[in-house]
């Protein structure tokens, strides 16, 4: 039996054609999502002193889709630094959101962020904290922003067949193709995509229990103040706790770590009293 | 500290295989989670055998095990499998706030120190180390280079620059030296199974640093240093049995 061989000159013109436009039509979206990576500066003049926060637009049940950009944003605000949104799909030097501008500066990542304008405004809300709390506050902060992260991905894009939230934030078909794609990749290479649902869940009880084991009955991680850890604590438990709502992820928040849930509360209530204009519950007219 | 090692002593069907990718030039493995996971198997006295053929685990990495008969991938995996198994806590010294702590540095050593590695190897190290331990042809390194850093990347930290990611490693460093402060282990005089998680992943930075920076920002922290010798001397007696001198011999462990 013959097995007909592919050839160049077998090629007909139809084909090629209709192959190369399949092609760019499928890579033209990557393209052009990639080329919006370029921080530029804001063309409208900001106030000196004040922060200018680039984020998403704000997000059905929280008040963005990004757990950094709640991170970073609770900072400045249990910091009580002046800022404002620029609510843009312009990304920082590192092609990523959120991003801040200072005084005509740029900062990229919510770390270097709060490095940033704890140098530049002398503020420091972790002041006091022991060197022993403050290597804990570092293992925290790593665990929820680099670990816990990624099941909330896995969550959110994979095994979310709803994706109520993410259709709620008016999201086209085709960005939440692509963004689901890239999220199945990116955590199987992160490593925790290659978990069952079953070990996600139970990894992800893992770390939660662990922080309710710290956090106990106190207020805060390190008592009655926030400090920069509970930004970041509550910038991921943010996501969890209000945009996996088909998920088994808030009830085991709510069953098993109540402490967790009343922390939230306790940071939205103090510091996000206008929470109910930060969110859209699904409205894309508002911002 | 416990530990000695038992290999071969026993009954062979209760030893645990464990599959791992062969021994490195001054060190037990290339790979940070076969040196904790086998730094746990003899912190908790559990007799087992090296398998170095290259099979890899049904989730496709390395290290995993096969203890009667039952096979179990992911290094933390095979730990909470034998703890259940074999009816062993390395934990139960720890106040509950302890074991929250001890899972945050372990997930801080783990997700985030152990990205630092792999830039310092595959990127940093001008002198190939890690490609030349794994025997890779010079014409061939640009691959692995490329997958490797291509996953640091999409993780985030493959984006900062080496000096950002240099002051990332000293942070977290630093974070483990103020924990552990004048303590002999992380929680105390006994060894836990997250001093094995945290051994694993700077062990392999200080004591296999080829030409990368990872090492020397190691080497900043005294009490780090004395904190890994420790483990070292007590749990890996045999340590020069098991590596490969430099790549001049074959390791007899």
């Amino acid at each position: 039996m013959g097995m007909e061989t592919m050839t160049l000159s077998s090629l007909t013109p139809g084909p090629v054609l209709g192959g190369i436009v399949f092609v760019t039509a499928l890579l033209a979206p990557g393209i052009l999502y990639r080329r919006k990576r370029k921080s530029v500066s804001s063309p409208a003049p900001f106030p000196r002193d004040v922060v200018i926060l680039h984020q998403a637009s704000r997000a059905p049940y929280a008040p963005s889709l990004s757990p950094f950009a709640i991170k970073l944003e609770t900072y400045l605000r249990v910091a009580k630094i002046p800022y404002e949104n620029v609510y843009d799909s312009k990304r920082g030097s590192k092609g990523k959101i959120p991003w801040i501008e200072y005084n005509g500066e740029s900062v990229p990542d919510t770390e270097f962020c709060m490095q940033f304008l704890r140098e530049k405004r002398s503020l420091d809300i972790n002041e006091g904290l022991t060197p022993e709390q403050r290597a804990v506050a570092r293992a925290f902060q790593k665990m929820v922003d680099e670990h816990t992260y990624w099941i909330m991905i896995l969550f959110r894009w994979i095994y979310d067949e709803t994706k109520e939230v993410i259709n709620l934030a008016g999201w086209s078909i085709l960005k939440v193709k692509i963004v689901t794609y890239m999220a199945g990749k990116q955590t199987r290479d992160q490593g925790v995509g290659r978990h069952t649902q079953e070990e996600v869940e139970a990894i992800l009880d893992g770390d939660l229990t662990a922080l309710s084991q710290y956090l106990g009955d106190k207020q805060y991680f390190f008592g009655d103040t926030p400090t920069e850890v509970d930004c970041a604590i509550f910038g991921q438990l943010s996501q969890l706790l209000w945009h996996l709502p088909n998920t088994a992820v808030p009830k085991i928040l709510t069953e098993k770590h109540k402490n967790l849930v009343d922390y939230c509360e306790r940071i939205k209530t103090n510091f996000w009293p206008d929470w109910n204009s930060c969110i859209t519950h699904g409205d894309l007219k508002l911002k | 500290m416990v530990g000695r090692l038992q290999v071969g002593e026993g009954n062979e069907e209760a030893l645990v295989t464990l599959y791992q990718i062969g021994r490195a030039p001054n060190s037990p493995s290339l790979t940070p989670f076969a040196i904790k996971l086998e730094t746990y198997l003899r912190a908790a006295n559990i007799p087992y055998k090296n398998d170095h053929s290259g099979k890899k685990s049904s989730k496709g990495k390395f290290p995993w095990i096969s203890y009667k008969g039952k096979p179990v991938a992911d290094s933390e995996f095979c730990i909470e499998f034998l703890n259940k198994e074999r009816n062993i806590d390395l934990n139960s010294h720890l106040s509950e706030e302890q074991k929250g702590v001890g899972r945050a540095l372990q997930k801080m050593v783990e997700e985030n120190t152990y990205w630092v590695l792999v830039l310092d190897r595959w990127l940093y190290d001008k002198t190939n180390g890690v490609c030349i331990a794994f025997k890779i042809p010079s014409i061939m390194r640009w691959l692995p280079r490329r997958k490797f850093v291509g996953f640091a990347k999409k993780q985030g930290i493959g984006l900062h620059s080496k000096a950002e990611v240099e002051q990332i490693l000293r942070k977290d460093v630093k974070a483990i030296s103020g924990y552990l402060g004048s303590k002999k282990l992380l929680f105390g005089d006994k060894i836990s199974q997250y001093d094995t998680a945290v051994f694993g992943q700077l062990a392999a930075m200080k004591y296999e640093p080829f030409g990368g920076m990872a090492g020397g920002v190691i080497d900043e922290f005294p009490v780090v240093c004395a904190y890994l010798d420790r483990i070292k001397t007590e749990l890996w007696p045999d340590w020069e049995e098991c590596n490969t001198g430099g790549g001049t011999r074959q390791a007899t462990k």
